[in-house]
């Protein structure tokens, strides 16, 4: 029997891997012209001669590919703290609703599972640039700007999940009713 | 039954780090392809030099090599030519010269091109678009019998 999580998470590591990759080509193709770099075409690679458009084209396509995580984990920060299903707003919830946008609110199991694959690339990116500019391969600003996009995409989902974990007590240590999409639902059609 | 899950389950796991693993490979699409020698404008009849490699030892023995370090002082033209380098050393006509540059220079952008006019030697050199060095050291390697 194949695990379910498995699939999902399979599933959900596709398109960002696609993505990913594809920032990248798309980068250093952008690149290769724009820095109008001399390059030999060698079976699928590129090979610069210049050592300085070489670490140029590397580290700014490298930026490329970190635009293109951090879009993903945008995406999936704001579904967090704003689409989570246990916590959307019910004016925000009926608002979708209206538009016929509700596909839009998530359950914790789907955000906890894309949360888990972004933020691993985004930390396995983090260590590939790390070990680039270790090894003078790239610019060390390109692991720096990695490290801080991956710790605050860290915190803030990290908050989210405590959220889901702990919910939030009032001032007489009563847990808050959480509202569900669930009762939303009822409400909206009473 | 348990087994068979597990492997199954195996495969999911290597599926997914299979996927983990594309970005890096990404970066395999660039590489720094070194020059095979940090010696410019050297001809292949440079390494009869190297005595193991040459079958004609009887003409080896008669080479004579010198070397000539020189420091070219750089402004931020683009391409500087640095005329006559070799001025006041004696030089015979058949000789071999060959500039060496040193690696760290070559990996900064910096080639040097040696330009024989009549007697002279010319050396142009073309700096990187940014550097901050004001000296170029360059060593001129004569070869002659």
């Amino acid at each position: 029997m194949f695990s379910k999580t498995l699939i999902k998470l399979i599933d959900y590591a596709i398109f960002p891997a696609v993505l990913i990759v594809a920032a990248k080509i798309i980068g250093i193709v952008f690149l290769t012209h724009y820095f109008q770099a001399d390059y030999a075409v060698d079976g699928v690679r590129l090979s610069f001669e210049n050592f300085e458009n070489f670490i140029a084209i590397n580290s700014y396509s490298s930026y490329f590919m970190l635009a293109s995580v951090l879009g993903g984990l945008i995406w999936v920060v704001v579904k967090a703290h704003v689409f989570h299903d246990t916590h959307v707003t019910p004016s925000l919830s009926a608002k979708l609703y209206n538009s016929n946008m509700q596909g839009l609110i998530h359950n914790s199991e789907t955000i906890f599972s894309q949360a888990f694959i972004w933020l691993s690339y985004a930390w396995l990116l983090t260590i590939m640039f790390g070990v680039q500019s270790f090894y003078a391969l790239s610019y060390w600003s390109v692991f720096w700007f990695s490290l801080i996009a991956s710790v605050v995409a860290t915190v803030l989902l990290v908050v989210d999940v405590e959220r889901e974990v702990s919910p939030k007590k009032n001032t007489d240590n009563q847990v808050v009713n959480v509202v569900t999409i669930d009762q939303l639902k009822k409400d909206i059609v009473s | 039954m348990k087994n068979k899950s597990l492997i199954k389950n195996s495969v999911l796991v290597l599926m997914l780090f299979g996927l983990f693993t594309l970005p890096y490979l990404a970066s395999g699409f660039i590489e720094y392809d070194k020059p095979q020698s940090s010696v410019l404008g050297a001809q292949k009849t440079f390494t009869v030099v190297n005595k193991e490699d040459s079958t004609n030892s009887t003409d080896i023995d008669n080479l004579r090599e010198r070397r000539i370090d020189i420091d070219l002082n750089l402004t931020k033209d683009r391409t500087q030519t640095f005329y006559d380098v070799l001025n006041g050393i004696q030089i015979k006509d058949d000789a071999m010269i060959t500039v060496v540059l040193p690696v760290e220079y070559e990996d900064k952008g910096f080639r040097v091109a040696k330009q024989h006019e009549n007697s002279r030697v010319n050396l142009i050199v073309t700096t990187p678009s940014k550097f901050d060095d004001t000296v170029l050291p360059v060593t001129l390697l004569v070869i002659e019998r």
